[in-house]
C-alpha cells in the first residue's frame, strides 16, 4: 500500500472510530489542534478535532451552509470560519461529507490563538459539558522562560487529575513517556517530510503537505501515523534519487506558501500554480505541527514556541530559515481575514522578506469561508508575482 | 452651578488628553502608557510613576495601515497610529498584554513601527482558577514591577504600594457611587458628562480624580432625584466614549442606569483584597464577566441581563467595537440571554477611527420611539 492510501486509511479508521466509541456508549472530547494530544492519547481518550472536521466540510464544499447557520444565529462574518462551520453544523449535526459525534467534553488550548478559547467555551455552554482548559500564553518578548513552563507543567497536571476524575481513565507515566516518544518522532518524520518536499528539484507537489497534514494535526501520538509518514519519507526520498515528482510540470519556479491553507479552492489555487511551473516547496503552516521534544518540560516548550505563539523576531526568524533552508523564488501570503493571530504581522514579515531579495505578494482570502476568496485576484497577482520573480532572475 | 460647573474639570481633561501628560511631565512625572486591559496600574503607581489609559482616540489612520490588515479594531489601529506618527513620545512607557489576538499582534506591530517607545510586556495567565493560575500572576506581575521600577528608578515599598491600592480602591468605590448617582440625575448627569467623569481618570493622578469625585458626588447627592425623559438604558461592550454616540444618546434624552462596559464599570466593580502584589493578582483573578477573559461568556451575559432587571431598564444597548472578536463571540448568547429576560436588545457598531454614520441615530431614535 502506497503512503497515500495508508494516509486514507488512517483518516476513515479515526473518522470510523468516533462513531464506534460513540456507539460503544465510551466518551468522546472534542479537542484543539494545538492540544498537546499526548494527554488524551496516553489515556486512551477518544478525541475528535473540530477545527480539522471544519477544513474538511470547507474543503468539500459544505462550510459555506454551515457558516450561514451561525451567521444566522449571530456570529459575525468576521470570526473565524472553522469556528463558524463547527458552531453552525452543532445546531444539525448533519453532513452529507463527514459526521462527528456530539462532545461529552473539551479539551482546549490557546497557544494556537483567542478564538478558539472563546469557540469552546461556547460549545461547553452550549452542550452543558465541561472544558477542560490549558492555558499557553503568548510570549511577547525573547522566548519562554522557566517560570511560564512550570506554569504549563503544573496545567497539565491538574489537567490531568481533572480528566482522570471525569473519564474514570488511569493515567501511567510509563504510557505517557511511550506516547510523548512516539509523537516526537511522528513530528520529526512530518518535518522530514517538509525538508524532503523541499528539496530542488522538489519530489513533490508542495500542496500535498496540506493534504497530509491532518495525519500531524489529530494523531501525532499514534505509531499508525509514524507509519504513514515513514513510508511517505521513503517515497519521497525514492524519488529523489529518481529524480522525479508528483509535481505535474517542469519546475520552473520555486516558492514558500505562508498562512492557512485556503481550503474551499485548494484545487483551485493550484491549477495556475501548476500550468506556470510554480510548485510550493514549503509552508511553516505545516511546519506547524511538527512538534518535536524529549520529555514534559520540552514537550511543553515545543507547545509554547509554535510560530502562532511567538514574538515577531522569532517568528520572521523561523520564515528566514524555512528559506534559507529551501531558497525559495519567491513567497505568497495569504491574508485570512478571520485570523488575526496568522495574519497580523504579515504586512512587515512581507516587507522584511521582500528586503532580503524574496519577491513576496499577498492574497485575500479565507481559511473556510469561500465567499471571501477572490480566485480573479489571486490569479492577477499571481502573474505579476511571477514577472516580479522573473525580473529578479534577469537582474 | 451649571453641569459644567460640577463637571467642567472632568471635561476639560478629557478634552485635551495631551496637555495633561505634558502637565504631569512638567512636574517631572514619569508617565507610563497602559493599553487595555487589566494593567496593574497599581504597581506603577506605587513606583512612582503615573498610569495614563491609552483607549484609542478619534483620529483617522493611514500610517497603521501599512502594519496592520484592516480587519484590526479601532481601538488599536488609532493608538498604533498615534505611536508612529510621535504622540506617544513622552511616555516614559508603554504596556503591552496579550489578552486577545488583535492585542498579540499589536505587541508586535507597535514595538517594530514605534521603536522610540520603551515598552513593558505583561503576561497575564487567562486560567484565573487553580494553584498554578495564582502563582504564575504573583510571579509575572512581580517582573512587571522590576520592569516599571527600572524605568521610573524607584522600586515599591509595602508603604508606597498600600497607599496605591487604598487611593485606587477608593477611586472605583467613588466612581460606582457616581454611576449610581448619574443613573438618578439623568438630567444633570447626561451621558457625555458620565462618560468624561469616568474616562478623566486615566489621564490624571487618581489622588486628584478623587478629590474631583467626592465634590461631584458631594454635589449629586444633594440634588433631588431626577425622572429621565428618555429611555433608561444599560449599556455593554469594550468602550463607549465616541462623541458621536453619546451625541446621539443625548439627542435621545438616555439615561444609563448601569453599564458593563470595559473601559467603564469592568475597571472598577471590584477592589484589590489586600495592599500587596497578591492582592493586586487576586482582584484581576477575580474578574468573571469580561469578553477577553476566559469563561467570561456566560457570566456577563448574566451579568448584563440582571443589570437591566435591576435597575429598571428599558434595554440594553451592545456596543460593538468593529472586528473585536471576543465580544463578536459573546454576541448571540449576550442577546439571547438579555432578551429571554424580557429586556429590548439593540446592538451598534462602534469604530474609533471612522466617523459614525447617520444608521446610529437612526437606530437610536427607533429604539426611542418604540422599545
Amino acid at each position: 500500500m502506497n503512503a497515500h492510501k495508508m494516509f486514507r486509511k488512517l483518516m476513515d479508521e479515526m473518522y470510523d472510530g468516533y462513531e464506534k466509541t460513540k456507539a460503544a456508549g465510551g466518551l468522546i472530547g472534542w479537542c484543539t489542534s494545538n492540544f498537546p494530544i499526548e494527554i488524551p492519547e496516553c489515556l486512551g481518550l477518544t478525541v475528535v478535532h473540530p477545527e480539522n472536521h471544519a477544513a474538511l466540510l470547507a474543503t468539500s464544499g459544505e462550510g459555506r451552509r454551515f457558516i450561514e447557520v451561525a451567521e444566522n444565529v449571530g456570529y459575525s462574518n468576521d470570526l473565524c470560519s472553522y469556528a463558524k462551520i463547527n458552531l453552525g453544523y452543532c445546531e444539525s449535526f448533519d453532513s452529507t461529507v463527514r459526521n462527528i459525534p456530539a462532545p461529552d467534553y473539551l479539551l482546549c488550548s490557546n497557544n494556537t490563538c483567542h478564538q478558539l478559547m472563546k469557540w469552546f467555551e461556547l460549545l461547553a455552554v452550549k452542550f452543558g459539558i465541561p472544558l477542560f482548559f490549558l492555558d499557553i500564553p503568548y510570549t511577547m518578548e525573547g522566548k519562554i522562560d522557566s517560570d511560564a513552563v512550570g506554569y504549563i507543567k503544573e496545567q497539565c497536571l491538574e489537567l490531568i487529575d481533572g480528566l482522570c476524575l471525569f473519564t474514570g481513565a488511569v493515567f501511567r507515566e510509563s504510557e505517557f513517556m511511550r506516547v510523548m516518544k512516539i509523537s516526537s518522532e511522528t513530528g520529526r518524520a512530518w518535518l522530514d517530510i517538509a525538508e524532503a518536499v523541499g528539496a530542488d528539484p522538489s519530489p513533490a507537489n508542495g500542496f500535498d503537505l496540506f493534504v497530509y497534514m491532518a495525519a500531524a494535526v489529530c494523531l501525532r501520538g499514534k505509531q499508525e501515523t509514524l507509519d504513514v509518514f515513514n513510508a511517505l519519507k521513503a517515497e519521497l526520498a525514492a524519488r529523489s534519487e529518481k529524480g522525479s515528482s508528483s509535481f505535474p510540470a517542469k519546475q520552473s519556479y520555486r516558492i514558500l506558501y505562508e498562512g492557512i491553507a485556503c481550503w474551499p479552492y485548494l484545487y483551485e489555487m493550484q491549477m495556475p500554480l501548476i500550468s506556470q511551473g510554480i510548485n510550493t516547496v514549503g509552508t511553516m503552516y505545516a511546519n506547524t505541527f511538527g512538534i518535536v521534544y524529549e520529555g514534559l518540560d520540552e514537550m511543553v516548550k515545543a507547545y509554547a514556541e509554535i510560530p502562532n505563539s511567538v514574538p515577531f523576531t522569532r517568528g520572521l526568524e523561523m520564515r528566514r530559515e524555512l528559506a534559507r533552508k529551501t531558497k525559495p523564488d519567491g513567497m505568497i501570503f495569504h491574508i485570512s481575514r478571520c485570523c488575526k493571530i496568522w495574519c497580523g504581522t504579515y504586512y512587515e514579515m512581507e516587507r522584511r522578506l521582500a528586503g532580503e531579495g524574496i519577491a513576496t505578494m499577498t492574497f485575500d482570502g479565507d481559511q473556510a469561508d469561500a465567499k471571501n476568496f477572490s480566485l480573479a485576484q489571486y490569479e492577477t497577482r499571481l502573474q505579476a508575482f511571477k514577472e516580479i520573480i522573473e525580473e529578479g532572475r534577469h537582474g | 452651578m451649571t453641569n459644567d460647573g460640577i463637571f467642567g474639570g472632568f471635561i476639560e481633561i478629557c478634552n485635551s488628553p495631551r496637555r495633561q501628560l505634558q502637565k504631569y511631565k512638567e512636574r517631572g512625572k514619569k508617565v507610563i502608557g497602559c493599553l487595555p486591559m487589566y494593567c496593574p496600574e497599581e504597581i506603577i503607581y506605587a513606583c512612582g510613576a503615573l498610569p495614563f489609559g491609552l483607549w484609542g482616540a478619534e483620529i483617522g489612520i493611514s500610517k497603521a495601515k501599512e502594519y496592520m490588515p484592516a480587519f484590526f479594531c479601532g481601538i488599536l489601529q488609532t493608538e498604533l497610529e498615534m505611536a508612529i506618527t510621535h504622540k506617544l513620545d513622552g511616555l516614559d512607557a508603554i504596556v503591552l498584554t496579550q489578552l486577545c489576538d488583535s492585542l498579540k499582534c499589536f505587541s508586535q506591530n507597535i514595538t517594530v513601527a514605534a521603536p522610540q517607545l520603551k515598552y513593558i510586556c505583561l503576561q497575564h495567565p487567562q486560567k484565573r482558577e487553580g494553584e498554578s493560575a495564582r502563582k504564575f500572576a504573583a510571579i509575572r506581575y512581580g517582573k512587571f514591577a522590576d520592569e516599571v521600577a527600572e524605568i521610573t528608578g524607584r522600586k515599591f515599598n509595602s508603604e508606597t504600594l498600600s497607599e496605591a491600592v487604598r487611593v485606587y480602591n477608593e477611586n472605583r468605590s467613588l466612581l460606582r457611587r457616581f454611576t449610581e448617582l448619574a443613573a438618578t440625575h439623568p438630567k444633570t448627569v447626561t451621558p457625555h458628562i458620565r462618560s468624561c467623569v469616568i474616562k478623566s481618570g486615566y489621564f490624571c493622578d487618581r489622588k486628584e480624580h478623587n478629590e474631583m469625585l467626592k465634590a461631584a458626588n458631594a454635589r449629586l447627592s444633594g440634588l433631588p432625584d431626577e425622572k429621565s425623559k428618555g429611555k433608561r438604558v444599560v449599556t455593554t461592550g469594550i468602550i463607549a466614549d465616541h462623541s458621536e454616540l453619546l451625541s446621539a444618546l443625548e439627542e435621545n434624552n438616555m439615561c444609563i442606569v448601569a453599564d458593563d462596559v470595559a473601559h467603564e464599570s469592568r475597571q472598577f466593580r471590584t477592589d484589590v483584597p489586600t495592599a500587596d502584589l497578591e492582592g493586586i493578582a487576586k482582584r484581576y483573578l477575580s474578574v468573571e464577566d469580561c469578553s477577553l477573559l476566559y469563561g467570561g461568556a456566560t457570566r456577563r451575559a448574566k451579568l448584563v441581563a440582571e443589570l437591566a432587571v435591576k435597575h429598571n431598564a428599558d434595554g440594553v444597548i451592545c456596543l460593538m467595537t468593529k472586528f473585536c472578536d471576543p465580544e463578536e463571540y459573546d454576541y448571540p448568547l449576550l442577546r439571547d440571554t438579555v432578551e429571554a429576560a424580557g429586556v429590548p436588545f439593540i446592538t451598534v457598531e462602534q469604530d474609533k477611527s471612522i466617523k459614525q454614520s447617520g444608521q446610529l441615530r437612526t437606530i437610536l431614535q427607533t429604539f426611542s420611539e418604540f422599545a
